[in-house]
């Protein structure tokens, strides 16, 4: 196996109680018994578990030329569901980690002030952050941009939701939401971990006639199920969403944009006080923002034209989406501006959709529009973000060939988040694209690194032990809604998640 | 035979500069490409710069504009400016076809004749 090809061959281990960082080698054995992203993370949680770790990493293919590769994963302990959770991070967050020379970073303890983390061409410093302490996500991107004088540094930040400690606080990346769900902005803001900007000029072998591979995929794909659509709209259309909330969205979309060497461009920006059919350069300092999450966007469609101001301020202030979405929904506002007043009260220590009297799954079910019990499954098993939809969009699960019955549908999306996470692909994309199937996904790993034995067979073994370690490892809190609560229910929770 | 751009067809997905690395240098990186994503990200402004000859072509959402290397350009900002000192596009001479134009997913990427 030629490490090279895949990866920088480092772990950073940042150590906040002693404000020092220190690396150790990324050994061929660990990629070999773990494969890579969410596997190795899970690891590397465990090995440092005493110390309340959050760990960063990139997957076996991020930021290569294979379809999709473009996603990292977030690990830690959700403070909102008590469970290990995998957060995937997508745009070009964990391209960027990668190539700053860090294939993984723990972070472990608590800083006593608030710090950041600047990660750039295989050096990584712990500096002060009291500059953007209390500034909120776009202020400190602006400012940490600024500061680096480039403008494609990367940046995983928390806002004033994170710092206060409410448990709707949510990782953004640089300026945009993300998939958190889990509250691990107050876990970075427990530790006092304002930031961690990343910038690299660094490398990847590239194995003969790799290229040429990939290449060839992308083709498939994208004349595949994908072709002549794009954008965040009609995913949440297949979906169910409602069509008036989605119309209204909709006439804002300016242009859509992939996240690193995706195919399909499932990220929309929608302008706010702008013309949506702009060519030339907004002269206005903030015309609109990036829709980056699902989930989120469905649980604010009943906003309808209010919502891309509400969600501006949401992403500003690091909170969760779908969990305000939730809420919000719940008090009955419907106006935007009251929507925006609404969110102050949010930002308060312990705050959750619990204390609202929001039924949820382990306090984070965004999918108001799923049904099924396929989907309430992979819900209630809360290890992979649901910031994604629970089962395919723009397709079906007869065109992934998944199975026919519930519980094994579910296996099937828990399953293929899982082997995404672990090998860099982007799962969002993998629940768009029967075209990406596991198959090619390992072909392409193993060609890549020229690691004969990977096979489509070893990567399925290597995600469901990712599903059931992580499940393991921590009992969840809180309860199921009174609607899903049934023994039968809970047994094929419990089926799924210890691999039965 | 001029690589062109349809810039609004570009979903800054970024592929294209690896893929012209991946001609120059033979690895995976963007650090050598003859061509770079310009994105203005907060406000959804971006194109494409390539690196030509004797020029830069800047490609720009509302149409292509051809400058000197070193002109003053609006909007192009610190970000931009390592494309200057890369190797100029050469269509990839010696392959079928440019890497830059065989990777784009969406088309924006192609050859003039």
């Amino acid at each position: 196996m030629d490490r090279g090809n895949v990866y920088m061959g480092r772990i950073l281990l940042v150590d906040l109680n002693k404000g020092t960082c220190e690396e150790e080698e990324l050994s061929q054995d660990l990629i070999e018994e773990h494969v890579g992203g969410a596997a190795i993370n899970l690891a590397l949680y465990e090995r440092y578990q005493d110390r309340d770790p959050v760990v960063m990493g990139t997957g076996l293919l991020t930021g290569t030329f294979a379809p999709s590769a473009c996603a990292g994963v977030l690990t830690g302990k959700s403070p909102v569901t008590g469970r290990v959770c995998h957060v995937p991070l997508l745009g070009q967050t964990a391209v960027e980690l990668k190539y700053s020379g860090f294939d993984f970073i723990v972070i472990l303890g608590e800083s006593e002030k608030p710090v950041r983390l600047w990660l750039h061409d295989e050096l990584a410093e712990v500096v002060g952050a009291g500059d953007v302490w209390g500034k909120d996500v776009w202020e400190t991107v602006e400012k940490l941009r600024f500061e680096h004088g480039d403008d494609y540094v990367q940046i995983v930040c928390i806002g004033p939701a994170g710092e206060k400690g409410s448990l709707l606080a949510q990782v953004s990346e640089s300026y945009w939401g993300s998939r958190d769900i889990f509250g691990l902005g107050a876990s970075l803001g427990k530790k006092k971990l304002k930031a961690i900007a990343m910038r690299g000029l660094g490398s990847l072998e590239v194995a003969e006639g790799f290229f040429d591979e990939c290449v060839q995929l992308k083709n498939e794909i994208a004349s595949g199920r994908i072709r002549g659509v794009q954008g965040l709209v009609p995913i949440l259309e297949s979906l169910g969403a409602d069509p008036e909330g989605l119309k209204a969205v909709q006439a804002r979309v300016h242009r859509n944009v992939a996240s690193f060497n995706c195919i399909y461009p499932y990220n929309s920006f929608v302008m706010i006080e702008e013309d949506p059919k702009l060519l030339k350069e907004s002269q206005k300092k903030e015309p609109g923002l990036l829709l980056t999450d699902p989930a989120g966007v469905a649980s604010l469609l009943f906003l309808k034209e209010g919502l891309p101001a509400v969600l501006r301020k949401i992403n500003r202030l690091g909170l969760d989406p779908a969990a305000c979405g939730r809420i919000l929904a719940k008090q009955g506002v419907t106006d935007a501006g009251e929507a925006e007043k609404s969110l102050a009260a949010f930002l308060v220590e312990g705050f959750s959709l619990d204390g609202q009297g929001v039924e949820n799954v382990y306090g984070a079910a965004p999918w108001p529009l799923s049904v099924g019990l396929e989907a309430r499954l992979v819900q209630a098993a809360s290890l992979f973000s649901h910031s994604l939809p629970p089962q395919p969009a723009l397709a079906s699960f007869e065109d992934f060939s998944a199975p026919d019955d519930a519980a094994g549908r579910a296996r099937w999306w828990l399953e293929r988040q899982a082997a995404c996470l672990i090998l860099g692909i982007c799962p969002l994309s993998a629940l768009l694209s029967p075209e990406l199937s596991l198959e090619k996904m390992a072909g392409l790993a193993a060609k890549a690194c020229q690691w004969d034995s990977l096979t489509e067979d070893v990567i399925r073994g290597k995600a469901r032990q990712l599903v059931q370690k992580t499940a393991a490892l921590a009992e969840p809190k809180g309860k199921l809604p009174s609607a899903w609560q049934d023994p039968e229910f809970e047994a094929s929770v419990k089926g799924l998640l210890q691999g039965g | 035979m001029e690589l062109a751009v349809e810039s609004l067809k570009c979903t800054g997905c970024r592929i294209c500069e690896y893929a012209c690395n991946y001609h120059h240098d033979l690895d995976c990186s963007a650090n050598g490409a003859s061509l770079m994503l310009h994105r203005t990200e907060k406000k959804n402004y971006f194109g494409m710069m390539v690196k030509g000859e004797r020029n830069l072509m800047l490609a720009r959402p509302e149409g292509p504009e051809l400058v000197a290397p070193g002109a003053q350009v609006e909007g192009a900002g610190a970000s931009s400016k390592p494309i200057l000192m890369r190797a100029p596009c050469d269509r990839c001479e010696g392959e079928d076809e440019p890497f830059c134009v065989k990777a784009c997913p969406t088309g924006c990427l192609f050859i003039k004749e």
